[in-house]
């Protein structure tokens, strides 16, 4: 598989485990986008990291905040 | 072309009256800054004698999004435009670096905003210093009154002192104090009595072959000696209450990929308060460190350092933040590092 093709795989695995604690999922779309994805069936599609912030907070009415300690402690508990 | 050829975009930023064109008619004097441009909101009461010598009027043009850091300085834009083709054409000599001299009141985040991120701009400039003047004898009360002060002074690479010979030796000492606790990266010159090297202000930065070098090991030196929280202070800040700046050292390398998800996460939610993020990483499979250079929600492109500068590869980043607090920032950093770390071992098992 190409780095960057991997890069991206390894990047959308990685967001998707700080997504899973708002009940989100990301996929990557032809290797150019991706779509982002909530539990009640409402998607966005973004091109980056900073758009995707911007729009996951949009789709679900929430902070998406890393200093969150709800968050950190979740984060924290998948390395137990 | 490589980034560090790119043409140089330094601003001169501090109050009114705090000695910014002062600085400026001193330092283009000096033979290493004739290849310079610049750019002046406004011609003031001291004149400016430069052969590259433009005005401009200040207006902002406000993104969608309305966040004021974000936003593209019309008038920069036009005047970067202008004065690119003007040399591109001949018309004017080949300029290597360009320095902008703000408003009294302004705010240079939109300045580094719109020079990394304008579509035509960023093929050709890129930010090199911010240095903001502050007068001695007002700059403490400055401070405290004025959140626009307390943010030049954040957002600074360099801060220039001035006027400290017509103010009390103690007072000086305490604004140098509080200078250093509001920005630790920014080494403070004094105009009064440093012999002040345009090299040094002006020419050296992060993406100069030789700055970039002492940068990294000024960070290093302020870290030995101000790496402690300087958050716990018994008096009055007014509107520097809050503002804090600290350095952060972590063992072992980190997440390239894990880093970018928590800056993005953070910058998006709090960039506002946010002011700089500067950093030299250890990153995980890199044999080289990767410095990053953050202000608000502005980020430069990354820079692969050739080589460490000594044994010392620990990761060290320097926050100057508003109302975040040191453990916050250094908990959710470990934790999406950490979260980077289950990611390699479940592939392993995978």
């Amino acid at each position: 598989m190409p780095t960057v093709q991997r890069e991206r795989q390894g990047r959308t695995a990685l967001v998707n485990r700080v997504l899973d604690h708002y009940g989100l999922k990301l996929k990557d779309w032809s290797g150019s986008s991706y779509v982002l994805k909530g539990q009640t069936g409402k998607s966005a599609m973004v091109d980056n990291l900073s758009q995707m912030w911007a729009e996951a907070e949009g789709l679900t009415g929430r902070d998406f905040d890393p200093l969150d300690d709800d968050l950190i402690a979740a984060l924290n508990s998948r390395r137990d | 072309m490589a980034y560090s050829d790119f043409i140089q975009v330094n601003v001169v930023t501090g109050f009114l009256g705090s000695g910014k064109t002062t600085l400026l008619q001193r330092l283009l004097h000096s033979p290493d800054l004739q290849d310079t441009a610049v750019l002046v909101n406004e011609f003031g009461e001291v004149g400016l004698d430069h052969h590259l010598l433009q005005s401009v009027t200040e207006s902002t043009l406000l993104m969608d999004n309305g966040c004021l850091c974000c936003a593209i300085r019309g008038d920069l834009q036009g005047a970067l435009t202008e004065l690119f083709d003007q040399r591109e054409r001949g018309d004017i000599p080949a300029f290597k670096r360009v320095v902008i001299e703000t408003s009294g009141l302004a705010d240079p985040v939109p300045i580094a905003y719109t020079v990394l991120a304008e579509p035509i701009l960023q093929h050709h400039f890129r930010l090199g210093n911010v240095i903001t003047t502050i007068d001695a004898i007002n700059g403490a009360s400055q401070l405290n009154e004025f959140e626009e002060s307390v943010k030049q002074v954040g957002v600074a690479d360099r801060l220039v002192v001035t006027k400290s010979d017509m103010a009390a030796v103690d007072d000086v000492a305490r604004l140098r104090e509080e200078l250093q606790r509001l920005n630790v990266s920014a080494p403070i010159f004094d105009a009064a009595h440093d012999d002040l090297s345009p090299e040094r202000l002006i020419v050296e930065d992060l993406y100069d072959l030789k700055g970039k070098m002492r940068e990294v090991e000024y960070w290093r030196e302020q870290e030995d000696h101000a790496g402690h929280d300087h958050t716990e202070h018994d008096h009055d800040h007014g509107h520097t209450t809050g503002v804090t700046s600290f350095a952060l050292t972590f063992d072992g390398a980190l997440d390239w990929t894990a880093f970018g998800i928590w800056m993005t996460m953070l910058l998006n939610r709090h960039g506002d308060r946010v002011l700089r993020i500067k950093g030299m990483l250890n990153v995980a499979g890199q044999p080289t460190p990767v410095l990053i250079n953050g202000v608000q929600h502005v980020v430069h492109p990354p820079l692969h350092l050739e080589a460490w500068p000594d044994d010392d590869h620990r990761s060290r980043l320097v926050f100057i933040v508003r109302d975040i607090s040191r453990a916050k920032i250094e908990a959710s950093l470990a934790a999406f590092n950490g979260l980077a770390n289950v990611e390699v071992a479940a592939d392993r098992v995978a």
